[in-house]
């Protein structure tokens, strides 16, 4: 399926490089554009002039509080959780070859929300600041679970190993999440906004700390993104070129936790922007990996501002990001599907 | 070879055939000579695996249209078609822990109905569709732990158990070393000698079609630029208009068989 | 060999099902309600026959409707969930339980096979273009169950929370409130239904080969594939309908049953693994005092890796 759309692709003309590169600009250029108007939107418009006092005079008042404790952050998460799936899941994509991966089959929500429950039911710990550590913990001790399972046996970690394991431990942690949550109702209460993806709430402190961890995962992404880019060619191929394999896919799969761990911590599990995105950025771009992934950050961070904030502008609702994105992502895909034509002969 | 042809049983009358708004196949007619092994020939993206398949009643027309003993095919119902034309496309799929035996059963299905049980009949056709291939040694094998010869031998014999009076080959010699090539291509032979069966395959070897095919009809961007006995096919003005190569036509010292050497 | 083994497996656990409750294992609860005892044909014959014929017939639809839907999708791992039932039926119960706070207790089985009826359909409208392909059907799958998920993540969000969590409850999947009305019903459409399945074997066999073979051999592939898809809806439904949804059983048993039969008897014997494997879950669901539903993905990891094991060693 890839490889007949990539010979497509590669057989049309190919956009030549400036172009490329110039849409990428405008692409990271939209980005200030666009979380200007994130952070004037609200209960109370905030225009621009007053934004621009906001940081030039600060005067501790009600408006300028909101606009420093409450939209900024909250604008500032969902830039850095969109690029972080977006490029999370083109690196899955790449490295599975398969078109269906994203971030979510290594177990990394499922891992986040268990230990966010535990942390409350047991330990009856609350607090954004403090669940955060537990939800990126989580996401990181059931990626290496997964990535122990799946390397179990001959051949070590295949993509199809580490799926099959992937969604075990996630239908078994969600069902030991479900025992928790049907005995205690608190805990329930507690964590089910945040259990759906939602940027509400989130203390500037949060983004603060997290933030550096998300912004590491892109720097590496970018710079590691021409071995990907061979990784995605397929496990003989890109031996034949020299590369080892097992090394490349255990740092791959490192930096897809590190990315979708700071971001589940951040805004719970979203769904969709890990799938959808590189599919929208190979559509623009072609097959290269390092452009996909190049042009999935601004795609993946615009994209879950707007999913945030359009919902508030039109009817003042506050959707949490996760339902807006899937309730929109989910037509877009069948779409999609739909416009492929695959395997019809 | 005797000349006298039956009456043509399968026809394609000025079908045009397209994907994705692009025609392959221009207002072509075809008629496949009976009890006769014809070869498709043509370059690459020619139309030969459309026009296979179009007769086989497997894709939608845009016009014209294919009929078996003169009824049109999308008259008659898709089990009584594979009662009289048997398929093999050109990358057939079955899970890989089937036993040889148990694929080449599955040739019988058109003839079973909800609760016909399997018949010493139905066994007995099984076993020579399997000698026939030279598979009958591998009945108890699993396809995934066949050389892609075998495997390719085990469908083409799935395809004889279905004992079909038209076969419709594409490619049936990919994957398979010259000894079973022409073990193969021989097969087809006899099967249209001694059996009286229609054949029309794909080939992409232009002496094996002129050595072993009966008939050769000739395709380039899904038109027929020639066809007819390949004596009167295999020439350099058609292989120039077809493939656009330029070729010496020998003939075996051994039989008068015509022999292609491309210069380039 | 193993169709002489499973029934000799199945009737020790279904009698220990009979005998056990709230007293612990009482053997003579059998014998006492086999000779007319009035209390113990309350316990036994309306509350423990009930929840075990229940356990063997969803078990058994889920089995079935597991093959079918892995022959439909050429996909080993595909199992009835891929075709919205779940999603489907969940969306359909918590709308009813959470918006509309009626009188609900005998409309959730209904709304759940509505629900898992309405979501398979459109997944196979959606898929329909001239036609539909196994590859169509996973992916439409995919994006229809996101939207009832991400309706189902709204309620639960912004519900009343104690609702939330009944509808939680039955969304686990258990065989809590199995009584006979209930069973009956279901076992009108369920039973042709399987016995239909059972007539297909052959057919649904040859459902992994490729399309082209398929209607070469003169298989009416698209009634063929519809066919099936709506006995997979039938019985998946009936399923979740009874037991609310229930996971992993149709994935497992199929594979069992491939492992240890001739695909002739395939469907049969897949029927009786779904059957034992959710009446062991019921068992440990009651030791445990939990939903069946929970448990079924504790069986299941285990078996995975297994497959996980036999992949890597071929």
């Amino acid at each position: 399926m890839r490889t007949r759309d990539d010979a497509a692709c590669v057989r049309q003309d190919r956009p030549a490089r400036s172009p490329r590169g110039l849409g990428l600009a405008l692409a990271v250029a939209a980005l200030p554009v666009l979380a200007l108007w994130a952070l004037n939107v609200g209960h109370a418009a905030i225009p621009l002039d007053r934004l621009l006092a906001a940081v030039t005079q600060f005067d501790a008042s009600r408006e300028h509080v909101i606009l420093w404790e409450v939209r900024l952050p909250r604008m500032l998460a969902g830039l850095l959780v969109g690029a972080q799936l977006a490029v999370a899941g083109a690196i899955m994509q790449a490295v599975t070859a398969n078109p269906l991966a994203s971030p979510g089959l290594l177990g990394i929500n499922a891992g986040a929300a268990f230990a966010v429950v535990l942390a409350i039911a047991l330990a009856g710990i609350d607090g954004a600041g403090t669940l955060m550590w537990f939800a990126f913990l989580g996401a990181g001790a059931a990626a290496v679970t997964v990535y122990a399972l799946g390397s179990a046996g001959r051949g070590g970690a295949t993509p199809l190993k580490l799926a099959l394991a992937g969604a075990v431990l996630t239908a078994f942690l969600a069902s030991l999440t479900t025992v928790i949550l049907l005995r205690d109702q608190t805990t329930l209460d507690n964590v089910r906004l945040w259990s759906v993806g939602s940027l509400s709430g989130r203390p500037m402190s949060a983004v603060l700390t997290i933030g550096p961890w998300g912004l590491a995962g892109l720097l590496g992404a970018v710079l590691t993104s021409g071995p990907i880019m061979t990784l995605s060619l397929g496990s003989d191929l890109s031996r034949t070129l020299g590369q080892n394999l097992v090394l490349w896919r255990a740092i791959s799969a490192a930096l897809v936790v590190l990315l979708a761990g700071a971001a589940v911590a951040l805004a719970g599990p979203v769904g969709f922007i890990g799938l959808v995105v590189p599919h929208m950025a190979r559509l623009l771009v072609g097959p290269d990996y390092r452009w996909i992934i190049a042009y999935s950050a601004p795609l993946g961070a615009g994209l879950v501002v707007l999913a945030d904030t359009v919902p508030r502008a039109l009817s003042g609702v506050d959707m949490p990001v996760g339902v807006t994105l899937a309730l929109v992502g989910g037509p877009v895909f069948i779409a999609l599907v739909r416009r492929q034509r695959w395997n019809l002969r | 070879m005797s000349e006298a042809a039956g009456p043509v049983r399968l026809r394609a009358n000025a079908i045009r055939v397209g994907y994705r708004g692009r025609d392959v196949l221009h207002d072509l007619t075809f008629a496949v000579p009976s009890y006769r092994f014809t070869a498709l020939l043509g370059p690459n993206g020619s139309g030969k695996s459309t026009l296979l398949r179009a007769l086989a009643g497997l894709t939608p027309l845009r016009a014209g249209e294919v009929t078996l003993d003169g009824l049109a095919i999308p008259m008659l119902s898709r089990r009584r078609l594979a009662e009289m034309i048997s398929l093999l496309p050109q990358t057939p799929r079955a899970p890989d822990d089937l036993a040889v035996a148990d694929l080449v059963a599955q040739g019988r299905y058109p003839h079973r109905r909800l609760f016909t049980p399997w018949s010493l009949q139905d066994q007995a056709i099984c076993n020579d569709s399997m000698r026939l291939t030279d598979v009958d040694g591998l009945a108890a094998r699993l396809l995934g732990r066949l050389s892609g010869g075998q495997r390719q031998r085990a469908w083409i014999a799935m395809t004889l158990a279905q004992s079909a009076d038209i076969l419709l080959l594409d490619e049936p010699t990919t994957y398979l070393d010259i000894a079973h090539q022409l073990d193969i291509l021989d097969l087809l032979r006899r099967l249209v000698r001694e059996q009286g069966k229609t054949i029309v395959a794909v080939l992409h070897d232009i002496n094996h079609a002129a050595r072993f095919a009966d008939h050769i009809c000739l395709l380039k961007e899904g038109r027929i630029v020639a066809s007819g006995s390949p004596r009167d096919i295999i020439q350099p003005s058609h292989l120039r208009e077809a493939f656009s190569i330029e070729a010496t036509i020998l003939h075996d010292p051994y039989d008068g068989v015509p022999v292609c050497v491309a210069r380039k | 060999m193993m169709a002489v083994a499973l029934p000799a497996l199945l009737l020790p656990l279904a009698a220990l099902s009979l005998a056990w409750g709230d007293s612990g294992v009482a053997p003579g609860d059998i014998a006492a309600w086999l000779s007319g005892d009035p209390v113990a044909a309350v316990l036994v014959g309306s509350l423990r026959a009930p929840r075990l014929a229940a356990a063997l017939l969803v078990g058994a639809c889920l089995g079935v409707a597991g093959a079918i839907t892995q022959a439909v999708m050429r996909n080993p791992l595909a199992e009835p969930g891929l075709l919205g039932i779940n999603g489907g039926a969940g969306l359909a119960v918590i709308v009813l339980i959470v918006h509309l706070t009626a009188p609900t207790g005998q409309w959730l089985p209904v709304a759940g096979f509505a629900g898992a009826a309405l979501a398979a359909g459109a997944i196979y409208a959606l898929s329909w273009q001239g036609g539909t392909s196994s590859i169509r059907l996973i992916l439409i799958g995919i994006g229809v169950s996101a939207l009832t998920g991400a309706g189902i993540a709204f309620i639960t969000a912004f519900g009343n929370v104690s609702e939330v969590q009944r509808a939680m409850s039955w969304m686990a999947g258990s065989l809590y409130g199995a009584d006979w009305n209930r069973f009956f019903l279901l076992l009108g459409w369920t039973l042709p239904a399987l016995a239909a399945s059972g007539l297909l074997a052959r057919d649904l066999n040859l459902m992994a080969f490729d399309d082209d073979t398929l209607q070469g051999l003169g298989m009416r592939l698209q009634l063929m594939r519809g066919t099936l898809i709506l006995l997979c809806t039938l019985l998946a439904g009936a399923a979740v309908a009874i037991a609310g949804p229930i996971a992993f059983i149709g994935l497992i048993a199929p594979h069992l049953a491939r492992l240890s039969a001739k695909t002739r008897y395939l469907i049969p014997i897949t029927a009786l693994y779904g059957a034992t494997l959710l009446l062991v879950a019921d068992l440990l669901a009651r030791a445990l005092m939990l939903p069946a539903g929970i448990l079924t993905p504790l069986i299941g990891v285990p078996f995975v890796g297994f497959l996980l094991r036999k992949q890597s060693h071929e």
